[in-house]
């Protein structure tokens, strides 16, 4: 035990650690990744895309099957036939949620057709609680750029935090490091929306920084208010569900959001160009 | 083989931390499978395959889903480091050293995480995470020791002897 410790290979691992330590402070809040991260991510992110894409598939999968009644569960043990029909429902069933979903991103594209957009599929998720980052299967590539908006059919999802060749890290807006610029629909106030870090999986976000005497109520829709310039205007950020009254000079929070988007379950998203449409 | 057996066994808990678990929790308590997978390679291999099995896992992790470079690499070194301390120090049959240190260098590892998160700007009461998140992470976590360890300590206990009895053959 103290040998080891007195070996060469403890003062490497000590060495390795003052490394990563240095690592982290400089890799920390920046968008250009190294050619390195690049070649991993172009050697991973093919893998990565069809083990969540094949997972999902067996995870909805099931899912469908425990949520059926013990009747339908009896008949298909019962009837090969009938089982095998189901498995091909299922893939119609997946199928039709995907072009459901797909629809609906182009709905979104109709209302906000200044910009232009590059759709993606996620394809993982940051481990734990502590940071709400996901991969997308979109890179440089594909015309994707550090800061740009990420959205879905339902409203903002986060944004481009670094971009390798054929990937791309997103914040999500629910992370407790990411601060959105919004404005409450109904009464045009400008506050700042941040992720809350709790461990049940009812995302919230906190409501910060209202003008004194705001007027909120629950049920009051969350708006990107586009100032930043990272965010268009006008994306839906949530719902308010409860409102407490702070004083504007404390740090206390106006209210909670409920998001718009479905964290848990989100499989494709927009990433949006504003600046080649500001260009043509 | 027995670093095919480490590659394997972090390569499949890469998978479920980030897909599998990514959709399913307890109460939104996830467990750290390549954690569990680290400190089991430390406790049946020694401090160095693991730290190095634990870095390398977690910089993959890093360049992939993490936040920052770097900050799952040296949680899971130290991690694996930390398993490399019972090393050849514990009966065999005895699963309560592994349970137990797989606990320890969880909880750690999360603490690790809460003041990293600190650093990077996010805010939250930390002894509220600790009640709802740390320290059940670290017992789910300890928990998946188990059949991590009993999968792990066969393979890795048979390879490590196949290549000692090679070692001392080539002595001779």
């Amino acid at each position: 035990m103290g040998g080891f410790f007195r070996s060469r290979g403890f003062v490497i691992m000590l060495a390795v650690i003052a490394v990563l330590a240095i690592l982290i402070a400089v890799t920390y809040d920046r968008v250009q990744v190294t050619f390195i991260e690049d070649a991993v991510n172009s050697v991973l992110s093919p893998i990565q895309s069809f083990s969540v894409k094949a997972s999902n598939s067996i995870i909805d999968f099931f899912e469908r099957v425990f949520s059926s009644t013990d009747l339908d569960k009896e008949n298909e043990q019962l009837k090969v036939q009938l089982a095998q029909y189901e498995i091909i429902e299922n893939e119609l069933n997946t199928l039709r949620e995907e072009n459901e979903r797909l629809k609906g991103l182009l709905n979104y594209t109709d209302i906000t057709q200044n910009y232009t957009y590059v759709t993606a599929r996620v394809i993982g998720k940051s481990q734990g609680v502590w940071f709400s980052e996901f991969t997308v299967n979109a890179g440089r590539n594909d015309g994707v750029m550090e800061n740009q908006a990420v959205v879905n059919s339902k409203g903002l999802v986060g944004r481009v935090s670094s971009v390798s060749a054929n990937t791309c890290k997103v914040t999500s807006i629910i992370d407790s490091t990411s601060d959105v610029s919004v404005m409450v629909e109904r009464t045009r106030d400008y506050g700042f929306a941040r992720g809350i870090l709790n461990v049940d999986k009812n995302e919230k976000l906190e409501l910060y920084y209202l003008p004194s005497g705001y007027d909120l109520v629950p049920g009051d829709n969350i708006l990107t208010s586009g100032i930043g310039g990272i965010f268009p205007k006008g994306i839906a950020i949530g719902t308010v569900t409860e409102v407490s009254r702070a004083n504007e000079d404390t740090e206390d929070r106006n209210a909670i959001i409920e998001p718009a988007v479905d964290f848990l379950r989100l499989e494709e998203v927009m990433i949006v160009n504003m600046e080649e449409q500001e260009e043509e | 083989m027995y670093r095919l057996y480490v590659a394997a066994s972090l390569i499949f808990a890469m998978f479920m931390d980030s897909v599998i678990f990514a959709r399913f929790s307890i109460l939104g308590v996830v467990p750290d499978c390549v954690l569990a997978v680290v400190v089991c390679v430390g406790i049946l291999m020694g401090a160095t395959d693991a730290a190095f099995a634990g870095c390398i896992a977690g910089i993959v992790i890093d360049v992939f889903f993490g936040k920052a470079v770097g900050i799952n690499a040296l949680a899971y070194m130290t991690a694996g480091m930390m398993g490399g301390i019972f090393y050849k120090k514990y009966f065999a049959d005895n699963i309560f050293i592994p349970i137990a240190t797989v606990a320890v260098c969880a909880f750690l590892k999360e603490v690790f995480m809460a003041i990293m998160t600190g650093f990077m700007g996010g805010r939250f009461s930390f002894f509220e995470m600790l009640a709802t998140y740390i320290l059940p992470s670290a017992l789910f976590t300890s928990a998946l020791c188990l059949p991590v360890h009993l999968y792990l300590k066969p393979r890795l206990l048979q390879s490590s002897k196949k290549r000692y009895d090679r070692t001392a053959g080539g002595v001779k």
